[in-house]
């Protein structure tokens, strides 16, 4: 909807408006999903499809403030010679990291407590 | 209808270096750039607390917390076998009074919270933007408030939960759910309290926006700084959306 007296710039602007009011909807009824989701269904689905389907649902929330709030969508490439390094960083530490669980269960601490029945 | 690709707020732009083919990129600015080297170090950061927390969590042995002994307990030292009625689990599960003391109804309000500022955040640039001196200063006023709202509900929360509540001994053996009490907990203050350090810098440099903002500071000529606290701004709302489903719901 463009507000009258102007120009054809300021416009855009006003029609930037739309997409704004749209992601934010989106991100309540996500969010809403989100908690209904694991309100509803935890314990009477397997864990790891818990963890799936509320990660993407967060996933799908983080884009969407990404892509659209903090205009991703709208920058020049320059910005993911910043994004794409530091992503594949954030997969190294956390890949890094992984070996550590494995020393929790192989002998670096105590040997897990398992009660007998 | 507007060009999809026009980016709101720079219509008539296009020398941001290496921008879409087609696309008229937003102007490159020594503090856009800034703030987004600044917020791939934050990247990293919170790529450090969360990564931990996984590892910390898949690593913690499977009876680690149970609905009948306090956090830790080694369980196969004083029991010679599960009695019954035990629920041992390796982490405390999400809706679980028995050893979970969190409140998710209370944090997804306050998630639904923060991103009503992110929203408000936006609107308040697009104003500044398109020259509504007026309403930019009232959304990013707004976004002030609600950002110390979100504050104000954390910080409630940490007062229940580690002062006025009285917790079974599955949480916590002095009935208080402090950081000192099992790894969960510690986990929990460190990774939301470092969330809320950073929501409190955004609230003081949102509340120097918005003083600034009333005084005529921000227009369409000059709301470098408003997009640049906006960043981060989302960036914190993004990262809040992360931890709630990773430290509250799974």
């Amino acid at each position: 909807m463009a507000d009258r007296n102007l120009t054809p710039e300021q416009e855009r602007h006003v029609e930037s408006h739309a997409p704004y009011l749209k992601v934010f909807w989106s991100l309540l009824v996500l969010t809403v999903l989100e908690y209904g989701y694991a309100k509803m269904l935890e314990g009477k689905i397997s864990f790891a499809t818990l963890v799936a389907g509320l990660m993407v649902l967060a996933v799908t929330k983080a884009f969407l403030v990404g892509w659209y709030f903090m205009h991703l969508k709208f920058e020049g490439r320059w910005i993911y010679l910043m994004l794409v390094p530091v992503g594949f960083l954030a997969v190294v530490v956390v890949l890094g990291l992984t070996p550590d669980i494995a020393a929790h269960h192989g002998g670096f601490y105590q040997s897990p407590v398992v009660l007998e029945e | 209808m507007a060009d999809a690709a026009t980016v709101p707020g720079h219509p008539s732009t296009s020398h941001g270096s290496l921008a879409k083919p087609g696309v008229q990129a937003p102007p490159l600015t020594p503090g856009k750039v800034a703030i987004w080297l600044f917020l791939a170090t934050e990247v990293m950061f919170f790529t450090g607390l969360i990564g931990t927390y996984i590892v910390l969590r898949a690593g913690s042995p499977p009876a680690a917390y149970s609905n009948l002994y306090s956090p830790a307990t080694d369980l196969s030292r004083i029991l010679p076998k599960k009695p019954e009625g035990l629920l041992t689990y390796a982490w405390p599960k999400p809706y679980d009074e028995a050893t979970n003391p969190l409140s998710i109804d209370l944090t997804a309000a306050n998630t639904f919270i923060l991103i009503c500022s992110s929203v408000t955040m936006v609107l308040g640039l697009s104003a500044f933007q398109r020259d509504q001196r007026r309403k930019g200063a009232l959304y990013i006023t707004a976004t002030a408030l609600i950002g110390a709202v979100f504050l104000g509900v954390q910080v409630y929360e940490y007062s229940q939960l580690m002062f006025v509540h009285h917790y079974p001994l599955g949480v916590s053996a002095s009935g208080h759910f402090t950081p000192d009490v099992s790894l969960f907990a510690s986990c929990f203050f460190t990774m939301t309290g470092f969330h809320g350090a950073h929501v409190f810098a955004g609230v003081v440099a949102m509340s120097l926006l918005a003083i600034r903002s009333w005084f005529g500071a921000y227009h369409a000529g000059n709301s470098n700084s408003v997009e640049v606290v906006g960043l981060y701004w989302h960036f914190v709302d993004l990262v809040w959306i992360i931890l709630f489903t990773v430290v509250y719901l799974i």
